[in-house]
């Protein structure tokens, strides 16, 4: 039997340590530490190291950094699809417009120095939801209803609209408001000349833009969620992740973190982060409104923000606790405040679920995304949420559950950025917990929605008709 | 059962649903390539957490992964397990991130061992400050040698494994994982309350 040199000894401490070696190298490696005080002093030390090395694993990527991720790998994988039609993408996966709040952004604010958008008469966005009295052209919007670039939509108070961009944006406005759509799906340039919008906007690639126009601001991005107040006040912008670069009339330039505001009615376009201006963007009146309602979602925003550091750290339990404390101390008057803290409260109920589900609870993580559902969040979260329950579902084997939270999914936003996703999930739910007629009907909806789409082969092979 | 705790084998087969989801993803399943990407994510984030540490573009570097095995699954023969293949493109594009920081490098191995960045033991009191301990330690290495050691000690990749992952010789993975251990020996003789420290880690854990 040779022996083994030291070198060749420490050469095998895993495959030792594993149980990998075969029985006549655990012997010569025996032998050998048995007549060697150094190797067996090394050995002794690695046996106890290698395990406390391996246990300490870095967090997992949370939900919302999964998704994240998932959309980026299908922006690259798309390959300069910007529009990411479903016919050009080959790729489906998800481009959910809430999941990218938390991406790497950048938004650049010029004041005062509003450019005309490039004209194109090709509509790029549909009206996904209407409340109220609300007008395109002159016409009231029917369901679905394509925006021409540049038709002119108006809001009477107390109306909403949400539209969904072909690139994969919702906006969400509010009136009394005034808007019109211009430039195209890869140069969006919206002119909002009153009335409240919140946009979410998927992480645009080098040569597109995203662009508000008011009378005070230009606000371009890369990919954030943000929101945009135009009236006789002024106007106000609200990032809630990503960065800010102000450029003011004079030329200067100003960082604004996430989470802090600029407002156009300030001095030199002053920004604030904690104090100064009200938290919660509204219309341009609840900008002025009182300034307990303000704290209390200054005070959310505080918490959202502690909680998703939390959570990027992979400490859902610290996150949960946040939730709670916050929850525990909520101020009497928040009932009374519009909306309670806005949708701030909709983000932190939707952190809640998150770190649910980052922390293994996923019965609680599936009641909580529900919840958001029942309480009625923006479209694009309730889609997103019950989208999360219907993943949960469906990897603890429970298809049907799965397959009516995906079904729900889709009804929460019809042109939502997960609907693709959400009907593909929906149909292999039903063909997975024995339902083929549902199956066979999901996949008819499938290949008329998206007859070029990625899971049309699945679709043609579950309606009975073969490859196309 | 081995010795030290519940690390996957890596010289197991391929699992057959996996040869069949990959199957499924050369032919563009869009279901099939979710499921690759929720399998193999966690274990993609790891190995790129512990080599490059709590940078900020960790996600960057994940995606980038996964985008690039997409794009060459074409080229994927099945020779190798596909968690071994993607872990090598993992570690191409951590490693490409590395030299990005270190511009003008021209022989990693030639870098001196940057200096220490591991916190006093008095701070390390949870499973969490242990993992800056230990992302600590790594950060000490060279990149060369940290990727030998990741992969060979932390991710269990036999020394022929790595040596592939790292279109490296055997004898060169040899080396670099001894000269590894060696530092953070050194480490720990300079500090001997880090051992402690780590088993006392590992025992509450």
């Amino acid at each position: 039997m040779t022996g083994l040199r030291c070198a060749d000894v420490e050469a095998r401490f895993v495959d030792a340590f594993d149980g990998r070696l075969d029985p006549a190298e655990s012997v010569r490696f025996h032998s050998h530490l048995e007549g060697c005080a150094a190797c067996r002093e090394r050995a002794a030390l690695w046996r106890a190291l290698t395990p406390r090395m391996r246990e300490a694993v870095p967090p997992a990527p949370d939900a919302m950094a999964t998704r994240r991720m998932r959309i980026e790998i299908d922006r690259q994988l798309a390959g300069g699809a910007a529009a990411s039609s479903p016919a050009r993408r080959w790729w489906s996966w998800s481009v959910p417009a809430f999941g990218l709040v938390a991406a790497a952004a950048i938004v650049v604010v010029w004041l005062r120095v509003g450019r005309p958008a490039p004209a194109s008469t090709v509509g790029y966005a549909a009206i996904t939801a209407v409340r109220g009295d609300a007008r395109l052209g002159d016409r009231a919007p029917g369901a679905a209803a394509r925006v021409p670039v540049g038709a002119p939509i108006a809001l009477s108070a107390g109306a909403a609209v949400e539209l969904t961009l072909d690139g994969g944006a919702t906006l969400h406005v509010e009136g009394p408001g005034r808007l019109a759509l211009e430039g195209s799906a890869r140069d969006v340039a919206i002119r909002l000349g009153e009335g409240k919008l919140e946009a979410q906007v998927t992480h645009r690639r080098a040569d597109e833009r995203f662009v508000v126009i008011t009378k005070e601001v230009r606000v371009e991005v890369r990919g954030t969620r943000f929101a945009v107040v135009a009236g006789a006040a002024g106007s106000h912008v609200r990032v809630t992740d990503g960065q800010v670069a102000v450029q003011l009339a004079d030329g200067s330039t100003r960082l604004v973190s996430a989470g802090a505001e600029l407002d156009s009615t300030m001095p030199d376009g002053e920004t604030t982060a904690e104090t100064d201006t009200p938290a919660d963007v509204g219309t341009a009146a609840d900008v002025n409104r009182s300034p307990s309602c303000a704290g209390i979602a200054r005070s959310c925003e505080a918490t959202a923000r502690a909680v998703r550091a939390a959570m990027r750290a992979g400490d859902s339990e610290r996150a949960l606790r946040m939730i709670a404390d916050a929850r525990r101390a909520a101020r009497p008057g928040e009932a009374s405040c519009p909306g309670g803290a806005g949708a701030c409260d909709d983000e932190l109920r939707y952190l809640h679920a998150e770190a649910l589900n980052q922390a293994g609870r996923l019965d609680d993580a599936v009641a909580a995304y529900r919840a958001l559902d029942r309480r009625g969040a923006p479209s694009a979260m309730r889609q997103n949420a019950l989208y999360a329950a219907a993943q949960i579902e469906r990897r603890q084997g429970r298809t049907a559950a799965a397959g009516a939270d995906f079904e729900r999914a889709l009804a929460a936003a019809p042109r939502g950025a997960l609907h693709e996703d959400a009907l593909v999930g929906a149909m292999e739910s039903a063909q997975g917990s024995g339902d083929p007629a549902r199956a066979r009907a999901l996949a008819t909806r499938y290949l008329r929605e998206f007859p070029r789409g990625l899971a049309a082969l699945v679709a043609h092979r579950l309606v009975g008709d073969g490859p196309p | 059962m081995n010795e030290v705790g519940d690390m996957p084998d890596p010289s197991r087969p391929q699992p057959p649903q996996v040869a069949a989801l990959v199957d499924r993803a050369r032919r563009r399943d869009p279901a099939a390539f979710r499921d690759l990407f929720h399998s193999h994510v966690g274990a993609v984030h790891r190995v790129v957490r512990r080599m490059v540490g709590g940078r900020e573009d960790v996600e960057d570097l994940v995606q980038t992964t996964f985008v690039e095995a997409f794009r060459s699954l074409p080229d994927f023969r099945g020779d190798a397990l596909f968690s071994t293949w993607l872990t090598r493109i993992a570690i191409r594009v951590t490693m490409r991130a590395v030299r990005r920081r270190h511009p003008g490098t021209s022989s990693l191995d030639e870098v001196a061992e940057p200096a220490s960045v591991t916190p006093g033991p008095e701070r390390v009191t949870s499973a969490r400050e242990t993992l800056v301990l230990v992302e600590g330690l790594l950060a000490e290495l060279r990149p060369k040698r940290r990727a030998a050691f990741v992969l060979h000690v932390l991710e269990g990749y036999s020394m022929e494994e790595v040596a592939a992952i790292l279109s490296a010789s055997t004898a060169a993975v040899k080396v670099r994982v001894h000269d590894a251990r060696r530092h953070i020996e050194r480490r720990l003789k300079q500090n001997p309350a880090l051992v402690t420290t780590l088993s006392r880690a590992g025992g509450q854990s």
